[in-house]
């Protein structure tokens, strides 16, 4: 795909973005493909982790994705499970992309999610026209998923209904969709090549709804927020000026700005503070992403606004939609985390951070 | 070459393979190894048929508390396994050192938290390290270590050396270590100069081969050569058994679990003693087995199809790392995708370097410690022991107790003259943290069963020689040579860990008392005496002071504690007397300790000690009892104090006066419950000898309302509480006196008029309502 096409979509997903690194891979790839797999494990590995001129995309321990792929290519799905914001749809979309060459085979999972939607629903003019008949079938990303030997990504998995959740249990054991109306051909039966990546939120208490049966059909990754402070405040600065150049601004956040988010965020979820003491952890999520559009909110306000880079006092602002949202415990939290921790560190921009203190909400 | 240096990770079987095969190729003259060289005159002992793992465990006492450190052998320890090769081979075996005492012991406290800090100083090897990990996709140190050396074949010997040599050099680089990296640096390089140059006097050219750390391995190779051979190293002994010292202890496999905090261990001993034993791949096969059969075990229902998952796993897994044979990182890996279904809230334990902790999901627990082993090594009976052991032998015998293999259970009775030396021995041992001597419990059946818990006489006991009984026995020969000495050293570490807790203060007195170590008294006090200003609550210190009142006072059973407690009591006493000082304002909620605190004064005046300053004693309580700032009940107690042990004016008559005239001048509504509280608890005598008293509380109740009367009353009756029945009866018939009622009246008033049921009653609604209270926060 072109530049230009790659341009006039606000969100290019992963085989867009990453077309040439996986040409590149592709070429080289020397090592056994799994059945209907386009790259190789190594290869896939290499694109997700990085190495030998692919850029890392993701921070994680090497052993989880290699697991992931394990499973991937064996006849058990995958869940990756985790806190919001750990990067698991994105991680779900470029093994997506890596292995089967599309990221865009995928169902969004949520209390409205049907079984049609999952399955396959119908053109209901057609059908009532000439009858059930493949024409009249409306395959759902997964139908496709089977029928080419893709993978298919599953969203949000725990949020649908257990009922549509079991829905999943055949084609995950026999690998096989029936389509009861179709008088002939009726069985999809599932190409080499497909599997489903699912993914599932710890705090929506989603994953204890799911049934011990569908369960035992998947393989469990747990997500872990980055572990490392260097590598979270490296990876918010890259994903902060890779967005920013997409907007064309050049401004970027200075690293004071940088070093004060990255650190609070840090703190908060952990309830740890660098310097070893106990402090207080947020009851809701204050994930490395959640950090990425905070650095961009405040980036894009000194920008437009005052014609700077954005001060640690915008953090403050910020802070409260992005951390409290509306729960007023979590803001007395913040509130405190910024009068005793921030107001102890030392440097102009620990200081500016925590004379801003009173633009929280009351 | 005429020096060999083998850079080695320790408990590393590969690299053991390698030493092996190194001794039996080039045929050294000497193998030196990086172990303690003290050691050397007695590394004989190791060369004895010990079961292992076994540990070298080296003491000191050089600092403020004794220090400890342990160095572990295992059947695959590259150092162990080069001595016995080495040795057979007829090499020359030397450690070469500094001795463990005098750089790796340290403190108790000290080493739990040492097990766990990153050493800042090492940064430059962390740093290889994680450069290593991101290079070969490995998620730390230990899976790293597998994947470049662990997983070669056996035989590999030239590829493993290079690959060896190549990493210690990059982790080590030109980074001069710590201070006690180079003193050790330096040292070892002096032997090595020294054995080659006595080597080429005697003109013997064959090689001398060097197994150190792989961090030390290039200093040493550089160093060496540049230093005067023809100097001896300093040769180090301690100036006493006591002072330091080492000795070899059988050791458990927990112990050298890294996970388990043994910073220099690696991961799962048991998995790697397999590997050493019968090869990589058996290994795996035992770990998978293992484990599924220790969930099994713990009721994790581990299906057939979970275990094809886990197989079918695992050789995915080992393929797509390019390990031949599946290694430890895959296997735990592919136990955790294929056996863990939830999410998890830490990341698995293997993953770097951390401790096993119960937050750890518990399957993958399971699954670590299933490969963890169990159960420890054994040491060959020549093996020389601390002169501790004997001694404990030899009281074990002359006081008639047996402990062996099987458990006995002892009942021992501390009012027999018989069974005290018996006693006393296994409260020393028990002191020393011996784990095969249990004290199950100790009563004081029937009539006595009211005893205060310190002087209750029968013991019950559970002794045997267990597992733990010599590496117990060997570790506590840190604290001396004979049981009573280290006893004594033991309890006096523990009272100085209580750091101002008095109630494990007065337990150790207990314990003092009970082990027969009656002259520590001395130093338990100045131990003490040093940590009583951090303690600042008197009801604390005055409950543990009690306790302590119990038993000298009544001594215990024929023992005369007083030298013992006495001095510790008056170091209390003096403290209790200044917190009490400081008392202010209303503290109605603290009265039953405020007052216990009084009563202490009570129970040391009666012991009539000369060391205790009486005077100034009861001259305070004195001011204590006057002063209106006072609370009430500290008032009251000090009151009855002084006037019990004539501290008041030295006239009988007159003192009385003056203690109703303080009575008087006391708050009916606020203080007055609280005042008598106080007074009563140690002068109940004032009370019914005639009826001054109760004509003063007459006085003080016709004056209050109704209202003040309810919000005096139930301190009031608290105050009453002290009364025995018969003194209650005498109280009554002095009420009665004075509210001159008839003989059938004055019956009457003692009686319950409404019967038990209405009592009972009372009391049911009584706790219901303290029930509610507590609910709503109104009382603690």
């Amino acid at each position: 795909m072109s530049q230009d096409a790659r341009r006039s979509m606000q969100r290019p997903p992963a085989e867009v973005l990453y077309a040439e690194e996986l040409a590149k891979l592709k070429k080289r790839d020397r090592d056994a493909t799994p059945p209907g797999w386009q790259l190789s494990m190594k290869a896939v590995l290499q694109f997700v982790v990085g190495g030998d001129g692919i850029d890392p995309k993701i921070v994680c321990a090497p052993s989880l994705i290699e697991r992931a792929l394990v499973t991937l290519a064996s006849n058990r799905a995958l869940l990756l499970v985790g806190e919001p914001g750990t990067a698991k749809s994105l991680l779900s979309e470029l093994l997506a992309a890596a292995i089967s060459g599309t990221s865009t085979l995928t169902i969004q999972g949520s209390a409205a999610t049907t079984e049609d939607q999952i399955k396959y629903g119908w053109n209901y003019a057609l059908l009532l026209n000439e009858g059930p008949s493949p024409r009249a079938l409306v395959a759902s990303p997964l139908y496709r998923g089977m029928q080419d030997g893709r993978i298919v990504r599953f969203e949000e998995i725990t949020r649908c209904p257990p009922e549509v959740q079991d829905g999943l249990l055949s084609i995950l054991s026999e690998r096989l969709l029936m389509v009861p109306e179709l008088p002939d051909s009726n069985a999809v039966f599932a190409a080499p090549g497909f599997n489903l990546i699912a993914t599932a939120n710890t705090r929506d208490r989603g994953v204890n709804e799911m049934s011990a049966a569908l369960k035992r059909r998947f393989s469990f990754e747990t997500v872990f927020p980055i572990a490392d402070y260097d590598r979270e405040l490296a990876l918010v600065q890259s994903e902060v000026a890779r967005m920013l150049a997409q907007d064309g601004i050049k401004a970027r956040p200075s690293s004071d700005v940088l070093e004060v988010l990255v650190t609070t965020f840090r703190e908060l979820r952990q309830g740890v503070d660098k310097e070893g003491g106990a402090s207080e952890k947020l009851s809701t999520v204050v994930s490395t992403a959640e950090a990425v559009s905070v650095a961009y909110a405040v980036t894009l306000r000194g920008h437009y606004l005052r014609g700077d880079a954005g001060r640690p006092a915008d953090i403050v602002e910020a802070l409260a939609g992005a951390a409290a949202k509306d729960n007023s415990d979590d803001l007395k939290k913040i509130r405190r985390y910024i009068e005793h921790r921030a107001g102890k560190r030392k440097g102009d921009h620990w200081r500016d951070f925590h004379a801003a203190r009173h633009l929280l909400p009351q | 070459m005429t020096v060999q240096v083998l850079g080695i990770r320790h408990h590393s079987p590969a690299c053991a393979r390698l030493a092996a095969h190194l001794i039996e190729t080039l045929q050294p003259g000497a193998v030196l190894i990086e172990g303690p060289s003290d050691f050397n005159h007695r590394i004989r002992e190791l060369l004895l048929d010990h079961k292992l793992p076994i540990a070298l465990y080296s003491y000191s006492n050089s600092g403020e508390r004794p220090a400890q450190c342990w160095f572990p052998f295992l059947d695959y320890s590259p150092e162990w396994v080069a001595l016995r090769a080495a040795h057979a081979g007829g090499a020359d075996v030397r450690f070469i050192d500094l001795p463990h005492w005098q750089y790796r012991t340290l403190p108790d406290a000290r080493r739990r938290v040492a097990s766990v800090e990153k050493d800042e100083r090492r940064s430059r090897y962390a740093e290889s390290v994680a450069a290593l990990c991101r290079r070969f996709a490995c998620d730390g140190d230990h899976a790293l270590w597998d994947h470049l050396f662990e997983s070669l074949p056996p035989d590999a010997h030239g590829e493993l050396r290079e690959r060896l040599d190549f990493y210690f050099h990059e982790l080590r680089g030109d980074d001069p270590g710590t201070e006690q990296d180079q003193a050790r640096e330096a040292y070892m390089s002096q032997w090595v100069a020294w054995m080659r140059h006595e080597a080429d006097k005697r003109n013997d050219r064959r090689p001398i081969l060097v197994v150190c750390g792989g961090w030390h391995k290039r200093p040493i190779e550089t160093t060496w050569p540049t230093l005067d051979g023809s100097i001896q190293p300093e040769t180090f002994a301690p100036s006493s058994e006591h002072a330091a010292g080492s000795y070899l202890v059988p050791h458990e496999y927990r112990q050298v679990d890294a996970l388990g905090g043994y910073g220099a261990g690696m991961q799962s001993p048991l998995f790697y003693q397999w590997a050493w034993q019968e090869g990589l791949s058996s290994a795996g096969q035992r770990a998978l087995k293992q484990i599924a059969s220790r969930l099994r075990g713990k009721r994790v229902a581990v299906s057939t199809a979970d275990l094809i998952a886990l197989e079918l796993t695992l050789q995915g897994l080992s393929r797509l790392r390019g390990h031949a044979v599946p290694l430890r990182a895959d296997i735990l890996d592919a136990v955790q995708s294929a056996l863990v279904k939830e999410a998890l809230d830490s990341p698995a334990p293997w993953v770097g370097d951390r401790l096993l902790t119960t937050q750890d999901h518990p399957l993958l627990r399971e699954a670590l410690l299933a490969i963890t082993g169990e159960g420890g090594g054994r040491l060959h009976a020549d093996t020389p022991l601390p002169p501790l052991l004997h001694d404990v032998d030899r009281e074990l015998t002359s006081r008639g107790v047996q402990i062996s293999r099987n458990r006995q259970d002892l009942v021992l009775d501390r009012r027999r003259d018989e069974d005290t030396p018996r006693s006393q021995l296994l409260w020393r041992l028990r002191i020393l943290g011996v784990e095969g001597v249990q004290l199950k419990e100790i009563r004081a059946p029937n009539a006595a069963r009211r005893l205060p818990e310190a002087l209750r006489f029968e013991e019950h006991w559970s002794c045997t020689q267990d597992d733990r009984w010599f590496p117990n026995l060997i570790e506590a020969a840190a604290y001396g040579a004979t049981l009573e000495s280290a006893a004594r050293a033991r309890l006096v570490e523990r009272v100085h860990e209580a750091q101002g807790r008095p109630a494990t203060i007065a337990a150790g007195m207990l314990q003092a008392i009970r082990a027969g170590l009656l002259d520590m008294g001395e130093e338990l006090a100045a131990q003490l005496a040093r940590e009583i200003p951090t303690m600042h609550d008197h009801a604390e210190i005055a409950a543990a002071a009690h306790v302590l009142l119990d038993v000298v006072s009544a001594g215990f059973w024929g023992l005369d504690t007083t030298g013992l407690i006495g001095a510790t009591l008056l170091v209390m006493a003096d403290r209790i007397l200044w917190l009490l000082d400081g008392c202010q304002g209303d503290r109605t909620v603290h009265a039953v300790g405020d007052v216990d605190a009084v009563r202490v004064f009570d129970g040391v005046l009666h012991l009539d000690s000369q060391a205790f300053d009486k005077r100034f004693c009861l001259e305070t309580l004195a001011r204590l009892a006057v002063s209106s700032t006072v609370p009430a009940a500290i008032r009251g107690a000090a009151l009855a104090v002084a006037f019990v042990h004539q501290g008041l004016t030295p006239d009988r008559a007159a003192a009385r006066e003056q203690l109703l005239a303080i009575a008087r001048t006391v708050p009916p509504r606020e203080a007055l419950g609280d005042f008598l509280y106080g007074l009563f608890s140690c002068a109940r005598g004032v009370a019914t000898e005639n009826d001054a008293i109760v004509r003063a509380i007459q006085a003080a109740l016709d004056s209050m309302s109704v209202e003040d009367f309810l919000v005096a009353l139930p301190r009031l009756r608290a105050a009453f509480a002290w009364f025995p029945p018969r003194e209650r009866g005498a109280l009554g018939a002095l009420v009665a006196g004075v509210l001159g009622l008839s003989q059938a009246e004055r019956h009457q008033l003692l009686q319950l008029k409404q019967g038990a049921d209405a009592f009972i009653d009372a009391r049911r609604i009584e706790g219901q309502a303290l029930t509610w209270a507590r609910e709503l926060g109104i009382v603690t």
